[in-house]
């Protein structure tokens, strides 16, 4: 059974009924790295946002299936409780909340929707540790209010952080590259490779080809006006750093 | 308009059938008098007042009160309303003064707890200023129907240079049977020039009874003193609650003070401060949490009258289901306040669309060189926040919940003694405890 598939999506703004998804077809197997790369305003970010359930868009045609899930009739915290995890573009800053209440919070949420016990604040800490060690990264920010004052790189390595302590079996990373230097950026490909598994799928979303030197995809598609125009191996990303997106859009991008 | 007259009639016997000073000097039967006096001028205010224009007391006046039973001194403590201090205690039920549960001997040195009967009867000098002086009932007919009726109270003093480290507790109780009680207790405050100490209120109620507590406190805090003034505000659901600290602050004081509103079906805290000196640091600050049927206003007032002071004001307030929520903060900078620092911000969040704030910011400058601001905010709960705890699979109600929490206990960063703010925080965690049940109950 494949881990994701999408059929013939259709999207529109809610507010403004702009369609922006015009019909996406894709399919991901358990263990896949897929990058969708393409032009800013190609509706990449929508279909993350969609897919991960965000109030403010409306689904008019086609389906999402998560495993034997209908995913679209699930609310956004099912969905992430049932494995869908999207690691922001723009984490959000939460004064007030603790980096560390917020994660056991959210651990404890997929715990009790999967009937399991939630984790003391003891167990927890343990097994925050493990995985920070486990991506060479400190436990730090934690001790923190969720993203406020971090620097671009730390929000990063924060959405990376939470990826490993929930283990969701689909990531969605989107624009992940954005705003890193290539410092910031080996240190979160290097923790997204750790995560690469055979029953985990990878959704990359990216504009650039460089984020894709250091995660290797097994397939790249190219979207463009809401729709994928093109498919292929990790070689289609090296045809688009060379010729750019003008083929897709009708004009450089 | 016979009908008001009438009630107001009725208040102001309620409220003099319980004074308990037999015997007390001549001077204090003028206070009274001149108290009874000005009520009866003025009124109970409804909307038609301009400084209660967002609170109307119309409600009180249908209520007939009976004065307080004897009995009602046995009520337990109501622990889990009251905050959890470790404190030196002082319990007043029905406003007034019950002794036996009161720490009124042995006592740190500097530190003297009074009944106010028995300071009155010693013509204790602040005591005698407090109930004497027309500035503190001028205009303000809830201090003088205060006046014209006082239950009890206690007379606190800090002597000159003395450090009190353990929090003064008042813990003042109402509690009512079939018939509504009113109490009005008077407390007066004297902190000596150069001392410290903190003052925590606990205002709570012991079963479903309607009472009306009307307070009225006196603080002067002399020269370089530093005096923490906290007040929890968690009344019964069906109790009135007007409240009036009169503050007065000598060269170079610092004066904080934090009210945490939960309780009460209407409730009013007043705070009038007088800046009275230079090198001042004056905050009052504040959280209030309404839900259905509540109305709960904080009204303050801070006067510079002396250059080089500052001020600091920042409410926070949550407003759930029909709840109301009233922020009316004047400053008044006198002509001499040069350089005068003022600061005031009240924000409101609106968590249905049946609830609603009325803010008032007020400045009033005479001077010609100051510095100072005020503002006001509603908001709602934001949205980017939401979707991000509920992609971490949070869901919507336990995300609401988390990101109120985080916007109430950020007020809290305004209380300067630790164990103030986390016995406030666990009244914050409370409320939101009670509304997730409500929740959970209405879905």
């Amino acid at each position: 059974m494949a881990l994701l598939e999408i059929k013939n999506l259709h999207a529109s703004l809610e507010e403004e009924g702009k369609e922006i998804l015009k019909g996406i077809d894709l399919v991901i197997q358990p263990g896949e790295v897929h990058a969708i790369m393409g032009p800013n305003g190609s509706g990449k970010s929508t279909l993350s946002y969609v897919l991960a359930g965000r109030d403010g868009y409306e689904v008019t045609e086609g389906e999402v299936t998560f495993g034997d899930k209908d995913l679209l009739e699930l609310e956004a915290n099912e969905r992430a409780n049932e494995g869908v995890f999207l690691a922001f573009q723009y984490p959000v800053e939460i004064p007030g909340v603790p980096g560390m209440t917020f994660l056991r919070e959210a651990l404890n949420s997929k715990r009790k929707y999967h009937g399991e016990e939630e984790l003391d604040a003891m167990q927890f800490l343990k097994l925050v540790r493990e995985k920070a060690k486990s991506l060479e990264m400190g436990d730090d920010m934690l001790k923190r209010a969720v993203n406020v004052g971090f620097s671009g790189g730390e929000k990063k390595r924060n959405e990376i952080l939470q990826m490993a302590v929930l283990e969701p079996t689909l990531c969605v990373l989107d624009e992940t590259d954005s705003g890193l230097d290539i410092d910031a950026l080996k240190i979160v490909a290097d923790g997204v490779n750790a995560l690469r598994n055979e029953n985990r799928g990878m959704l990359l979303i990216t504009h650039y080809q460089r984020l894709l030197d250091y995660i290797q995809p097994d397939f790249v598609h190219v979207m463009a006006a809401g729709k994928i125009q093109r498919s292929g191996g990790k070689e289609l990303a090296l045809e688009l750093e060379e010729k750019g997106y003008a083929d897709f859009t009708g004009k450089a991008a | 308009m016979p009908n008001d007259m009438a009630n107001d009639n009725a208040l102001l016997k309620a409220f003099s059938a319980a004074a308990p000073f037999d015997g007390a000097p001549d001077w204090f039967g003028a206070a009274t008098a001149a108290g009874a006096e000005t009520f009866e001028t003025l009124g109970l205010p409804t909307n038609r007042t301009e400084a209660w224009k967002y609170t109307s007391l119309r409600g009180l006046g249908s209520l007939s009160f009976a004065a307080p039973s004897a009995d009602a001194k046995a009520v337990e403590i109501p622990r889990d309303s009251v905050a959890e201090i470790q404190g030196i205690e002082i319990v007043l039920v029905n406003g007034r003064l019950d002794e036996s549960r009161s720490a009124l001997e042995n006592l740190p040195v500097g530190l003297a707890i009074t009944p106010l009967p028995q300071a009155i009867e010693f013509e204790n000098g602040a005591v005698k200023h407090a109930l004497q002086d027309e500035g503190a009932i001028d205009g303000l007919p809830l201090a003088a129907l205060n006046t014209a009726g006082i239950s009890g109270g206690v007379l606190i003093e800090v002597a000159k240079n003395a450090v009190i480290a353990k929090p003064i507790h008042i813990i003042s109780i109402g509690t009512a049977g079939d018939e509504p009680v009113a109490f009005a207790p008077r407390n007066v405050v004297w902190v000596g020039a150069n001392a410290q100490a903190t003052l925590v209120e606990s205002h709570v109620g012991v079963g479903e009874g309607s009472y009306f507590s009307n307070s009225v406190t006196h603080v002067t805090v002399e020269d370089e003193a530093v005096f923490h003034h906290y007040k929890l505000q968690n009344e019964a659901r069906s109790a009135y609650h007007v409240a009036m600290t009169h503050v007065t602050c000598g060269e170079k004081v610092i004066y904080d003070n934090f009210a945490l509103s939960c309780g009460a079906k209407l409730a009013r805290n007043e705070i009038r401060g007088k800046l009275d000196g230079s090198e001042i640091l004056y905050a009052v600050n504040g959280v209030y949490m309404a839900a259905a049927n509540q109305h709960l206003d904080n009204t303050t007032f801070i006067e510079h009258a002396k250059p080089n002071s500052q001020s600091r004001e920042i409410y926070k307030g949550v407003l759930d289901e029909n709840g109301r929520g009233v922020f009316q903060g004047k400053i008044l900078v006198q002509r001499p306040a040069q350089k005068t620092d003022g600061y005031q911000m009240n924000r409101a969040l609106l968590l249905s669309r049946k609830a609603e704030i009325d803010s008032k910011p007020e400045l009033e400058i005479y001077a010609d060189d100051v510095k100072c601001s005020h503002g006001a905010t509603v908001g709602e709960l934001d949205d980017d926040q939401l979707f991000y705890l509920k992609a971490r699979g949070i869901s919507e109600h336990d995300a609401r919940n988390m990101l109120i929490e985080a916007y109430l206990r950020d007020a809290l960063e305004e209380i300067r003694v630790d164990k103030v703010a986390e016995a406030f925080g666990t009244k914050i965690t409370a409320w939101l405890a009670e509304r997730a049940l409500r929740e959970d109950a209405a879905s």
